[in-house]
């Protein structure tokens, strides 16, 4: 019996390897294709100048549809900055979610709003609409008043209220760049016709300096948990959508800020308000239309940081984020299973949706049962300790080696932390991060799937500080 | 299962070393980066102090002695150029004119040659300010280059717009293929009223639906009256692409006798042609229109009630009337309802302009 | 010449007067020290109240300032006399830009193709319009004297002229010293190219990176002229020029916007706004100086 357990356990630890070894290398491989990427972009965009699209006559209008919900500390900042963007055309629409605070209150006493008594059509399904206010000194911001149905059915309230034929979709606790929207509308403006949906990258303003709405100072933040989050930000963005944009395999542009053809999107039926990662499934499903209808497209993914947000700071809110996450990770992949290994759906049904689905989606899982069975062979005395000291040394050095190469492509990026020391002290993080941190969202994640089953539905909330004039570093 | 850990001891090793070495790569690139950028900008700085004096002392003395101090800095030189380049107009770009001429230019033209892609773009970019005509052969080349540096030949091209450059610029846009055509449109918009000869002419060739398109858009945004003859042959056109480009077009122009044109194209099958045929009519203000934007309110299609909203609200008194009757009417709910929020709408936006 | 080496002896003590000047503490918004009279004015007042200690230095400024008068009646004497050679001057350029026109037209008949290669030479500096420059450059120093003597009565504004950091050969313009200028514009190399051109002629010269920025200026400072950007963070040139309008109690002060944007609508939304010129980008500085002290001097 012993025998049998020994050799299975054998089985599984070459097993356990070979997983390891080839999600590292797929990592490995992104992060190459993301270098590429990126210097391709900073090529592209040193000298092209961005008032030439402000001042483009076919420069094509943008709603942007902002959620909100309880955010009375920040939404009026927040409001303020999307209004002061860069761009020759564009409205912004924030939708009140129900909040149950004074976000209303505030956001109409800023602005002066206006009731009105707009009617608009109901292409796609939500909660009932209070009200629609207008700000008549400025006839960009428009908002919406309605019964709280969470962020998939607030995004739909605003689309079926947009204008325009563009949307994008940002959180209104994320802070934009200025110039985010001419950069974002570029690939829209280079091939009209094909692209359906940009996103860009997050960063983190956790430790950043905020004045007038805009970062004046990139730093790290003091806070453990924030800096390994972005470790594992610059890892998942820069290394990880850069290259999977090049490979046709993006199957999330973030919540935080994403810009998609408005037509497009009401036709394969909007945001899915039963849906808890709204972003990864609005992808999935427009992939899965537009294979469908047979209508060629690209998403493309910029190597430009246009969005800054907030991460949790505490172990228990970064738990709930996560937990969340992946709990949207599966039902969306549930949703959309018959994609998965179907070749009528191209790359992304062979290749994109399997990788997140083994790599992933049962990731954590296997990771933990990796533990588990360490924890047995400990009690059977059955661990053969130079191959797991080795393996554990192993999985360390690939860690921080992925994250180091993340670090240098930051290097290539367009803002990146002034300070050298910065950059050393995250190096020692790199390490760090493997010893707790990714085992506590190995057990966080693995959660996630009994939660699931448990029919988990809530959000979670999390304290956000907001961002007024001059944070200094926390 | 031995030589399996010693195998992977070894990967170990070289991991960590890999990593090591990224991490000095990224501290050695960063010390030395912080080095150049300190002294980049100090000399940014102390050549800015001197062209900005050149630049308000009458004559070309200083500018001369200031090209000849510091031409062994070409790249901060290129980046003051370009920064300033894009600000100036007449005697001050002359200045700068000269500066490039005698510290920049044999430079650029060699790169022009390059086969890094940077310094073509680079040199493409400095030459479009800067460029002598009796030089534009040289650009001419790049017009078979990527699309990015064609697209930045082009438009260093326009900036010296011709009888000689401008056809350059139109044959490389009706040679150029599809997804790269959108990049025109700058270039021609900035061209304006000269480049009416050229549209009139790649109109009459046979080029893809799509160019056609787009120069029709661009004939109503720029706008081009005089081509009015011209786009109105496309009226009928059978792709309702070009149609609904037409009707924009006819919008932009806002010629008053295109309302028989834009009423004939409210009442098209497709209702992307209604809608901008509509939106065109409101923009014309023009009374004829106005039984055909109250009839365009109960359209089946939301975007066309949308448009005879906005042109309904535009027409004053009358329009006004029409919309006071249309949300009196009791057939159709959605649109007395649509109506009733224009007529909410005016009150706030006159409230605004008198408090 | 006599003149010359009389206002370049000035110049040392007031170059870049603006950026390094550190004026006199007075009580309340005086003039600049080299203003004689008003100094005098202040001298006296204070006399009264002045410790004896302070009567020798008094004096000492009071011989100071008249023997700068005597100085300055020198030079009225002899601009007099080189002031009859302004109009002679006038007849020998207008003659040879006549002689330099006829050779250019033949120069064009004759020219060829330049050599390929042929880069830093600087078509049309040759040596007659060497000259040319060189006697229009007297010409402006001796209208500058011109000037003196129109303006003979007004001894601030004299000194004012005659010790301003002009570059030999610059035309002297009006007193612009007093006059505020604010420029709202995020964008920094603008703001440092207008200030740098603001600054030559003598202005003094406000700095708003926003429009929030600016109406802070405008309270404290009160500008006589405002030079606005439409694009700015935060709220736009246009909402700028309409607050403008409701929040000052009084006139508000002359804008003129200097803005990349060119389509009618705009222009006209911001004329109609409030603003009395619109310049487009790219543009000439010097057409713009040309504005302003056009503008300051119909004000006047």
């Amino acid at each position: 019996m012993i025998g049998l357990l020994s050799v299975l356990f054998h089985i599984f630890s070459y097993l356990v390897l070979i997983y390891f070894l080839l999600l590292n290398g797929f990592y490995l491989f992104f992060i190459v294709l993301s270098f590429f990427g990126i210097s391709r972009y900073r090529h592209r965009t040193e000298y092209i100048r961005m008032e030439e699209i402000f001042l483009s006559p076919l420069a094509k209008p943008i709603s942007i549809i902002a959620p909100a919900h309880n955010e009375e500390n920040s939404i009026v900042e927040s409001v303020r900055n999307l209004l002061s963007l860069e761009y020759p055309q564009y409205e912004v629409i924030v939708v009140n979610d129900g909040s149950t605070d004074a976000t209303l209150k505030k956001l109409i006493e800023a602005f002066s709003l206006k009731k009105t008594q707009w009617v608009f059509r109901k292409v796609v399904d939500h909660k009932p609409v209070r009200g629609i206010y207008v700000c008549p000194a400025n006839p960009k911001l428009i908002v919406v008043d309605k019964l709280n149905g969470k962020k998939a059915d607030a995004m739909n309230a605003g689309l079926n209220i947009a204008h325009y034929p563009l949307f994008c979709a940002v959180d209104s606790d994320c802070l934009v760049d200025r110039d985010c929207l001419l950069k974002v509308v570029r690939p829209f403006l280079e091939d009209p016709e094909r692209t359906v949906g940009v996103g860009g990258i997050v960063r983190l303003i956790n430790g950043c300096t905020v004045k007038s709405g805009q970062i004046i100072k990139i730093s790290l933040p003091q806070n453990i948990l924030a800096r390994f989050q972005i470790l594992e930000y610059f890892r998942a963005f820069l290394g990880g959508r850069i290259g999977m944009s090049l490979i046709k395999s993006v199957l999330i542009i973030s919540g935080a800020f994403g810009v998609f053809r408005k037509d497009l999107i009401l036709k394969c039926g909007g945001y899915r308000p039963a849906s808890i990662g709204e972003d990864l499934d609005l992808v999935v499903r427009l992939r899965k239309y537009l294979h469908d209808h047979k209508i060629p497209y690209s998403i493309h993914f910029l190597p430009d940081p246009i969005c800054w947000t907030e991460v949790p700071e505490t172990l228990k809110a970064l738990g709930r984020q996560r937990n969340r996450w992946h709990r949207g990770l599966i039902e969306a992949f549930l949703y959309s299973r018959r994609m998965i290994f179907n070749p009528r759906y191209g790359v992304t049904g062979l290749f994109a949706m399997p990788f997140y689905l083994v790599f992933e989606l049962f990731g954590p899982l296997i990771e933990l049962l990796g533990y588990a069975i360490f924890v047995l062979c400990l009690f059977l005395n059955l661990v053969n300790y130079p191959f797991a000291i080795t393996f554990f040394l192993l999985s360390v050095a690939l860690g921080t080696l992925l994250s180091v190469a993340a670090l240098l492509l930051e290097e290539f990026s367009m803002r990146r932390f002034p300070r050298t020391s910065d950059v050393l002290l995250m190096a020692l993080f790199c390490i760090l991060e493997n010893i707790f941190y990714r085992q506590y969202l190995a057990v966080v994640r693995g959660k996630a799937f009994i939660d699931f089953l448990h029919g988990k539905k809530e959000w979670g909330a999390m304290d956000k500080k907001g961002f007024s004039e001059e944070i200094p570093c926390p | 299962m031995n030589h399996l850990v010693v195998f992977i001891r070894y990967s170990v090793y070289i991991l960590i070393l890999f990593a090591l070495f990224i991490l000095l790569y990224i501290v050695l690139r960063r010390i030395y980066q912080q080095v150049n950028d300190k002294r980049f900008n100090l000399r940014y700085v102390q050549i800015e102090e001197g062209l900005l004096n050149a630049l308000s002392t009458p004559g070309p003395e200083s500018a001369v002695r200031l090209a000849e101090e510091y031409k062994r800095f070409p790249d901060v030189l290129t980046k003051l150029l370009l920064d300033y380049a894009k600000l100036l107009s007449g005697p001050e770009r002359e200045q700068l004119k000269i500066i490039f001429r005698i510290a920049l230019e044999k430079k650029s033209l060699r790169d022009l040659r390059s086969r890094r892609t940077i310094r073509r773009l680079r040199a493409t970019r400095l030459l479009g300010f800067f460029i002598d005509p009796l030089k534009m052969g040289s650009m001419l080349k790049l017009l078979e280059d990527k699309p990015i540096v064609r697209l930045a030949a082009v438009q260093a091209i326009s900036q010296l717009p011709t009888t000689e450059t401008l056809p350059l610029v139109f044959t490389a846009f009706e040679a150029d293929s599809c997804p790269n055509i959108h990049s025109y449109i700058n270039v021609i918009f900035s061209l304006g009223g000269i480049a009416e000869v050229y549209i009139r002419e790649a109109l009459k060739k046979p080029i893809s639906l799509e160019k056609i398109a787009l120069l029709i858009e661009l004939v109503g945004a720029i706008p081009l009256r005089s081509l009015y003859p011209d786009i109105l042959s496309f009226a009928d056109h059978p792709e309702k692409e070009v149609r609904i480009k037409v009707a924009r077009a006819l919008g932009g122009l806002s010629i008053p006798d295109s309302v028989p044109v834009l009423i004939r194209l409210a009442s098209d099958t497709a209702w992307e042609v209604q809608a901008q045929a509509v939106k065109g009519l409101g923009r014309l203000k023009s009374p004829e229109a106005l039984d055909i934007l109250t009839e365009a309110f109960f359209s089946k299609n939301w975007h066309v009630r949308f448009n005879a909203r906005s042109g309904l609200m535009s027409l004053g008194e009358a329009g006004v009337k029409r919309l006071e009757e249309i949300s009196q009417q009791t057939r159709d709910s959605y649109a007395a309802a649509m109506a009733a929020m224009a007529l909410h709408d005016l009150n706030l936006s006159c409230e605004q302009m008198n408090p | 010449m006599r003149i010359k080496a009389f206002v370049n002896k000035k110049a040392p003590e007031t170059r870049k007067s603006d950026k390094n000047f550190i004026p006199e503490p007075s009580r309340e918004k005086s003039p600049s020290p080299e203003d004689s009279s008003s100094l005098m004015l202040v001298l006296e007042e204070d006399a009264e109240k002045a410790t004896p200690g302070l009567e020798k230095e008094m004096k000492d400024r009071l011989s100071t300032i008249s023997e700068f008068k005597l100085k300055l009646e020198n030079l009225v004497d002899s601009a007099l006399d080189e002031f009859v050679k302004v109009q002679a001057l006038d007849l020998r350029i207008a003659t040879l830009e006549k002689g330099l026109s006829r050779k250019a037209a033949k120069r064009r008949q004759k020219k060829s193709r330049p050599a390929p290669g042929e880069t830093g030479k600087l078509d049309g500096f040759l040596p007659e319009e060497r000259e040319k420059e060189s006697l229009k450059q007297e010409m402006e120093c001796l209208q500058t004297i011109k000037h003196l003597l129109k303006s003979m009565n007004n001894l601030p504004d004299l000194l004012a002229v005659a010790s301003s950091p002009r570059q030999p050969g610059a035309m002297a313009g009006p007193v612009n010293g007093k006059k505020k200028i604010l420029i709202v514009e995020d964008d920094p190399i603008s703001r440092k190219l207008l200030n740098h051109f603001l600054e030559k002629e003598n202005y003094t010269v406000l700095m708003a990176a926003s429009a929030e920025e600016g109406f802070q200026s405008i309270g404290r400072e009160k500008p006589d002229l405002i030079l606005l950007d439409i694009m700015l963070p935060g709220a736009d040139g246009f909402q700028f020029l309409s607050r403008l309008k409701e929040n000052e109690p009084g006139p508000p002060p002359p804008v003129f916007v200097i803005s990349s944007l060119a389509q009618e609508s705009d222009i006209v939304k911001a004329l109609q706004a409030g603003a009395i010129d619109y310049i487009l980008k790219p543009f000439s500085p010097q057409v713009i100086l040309v504005k302003i002290s056009q503008l300051f001097k119909s004000s006047r």
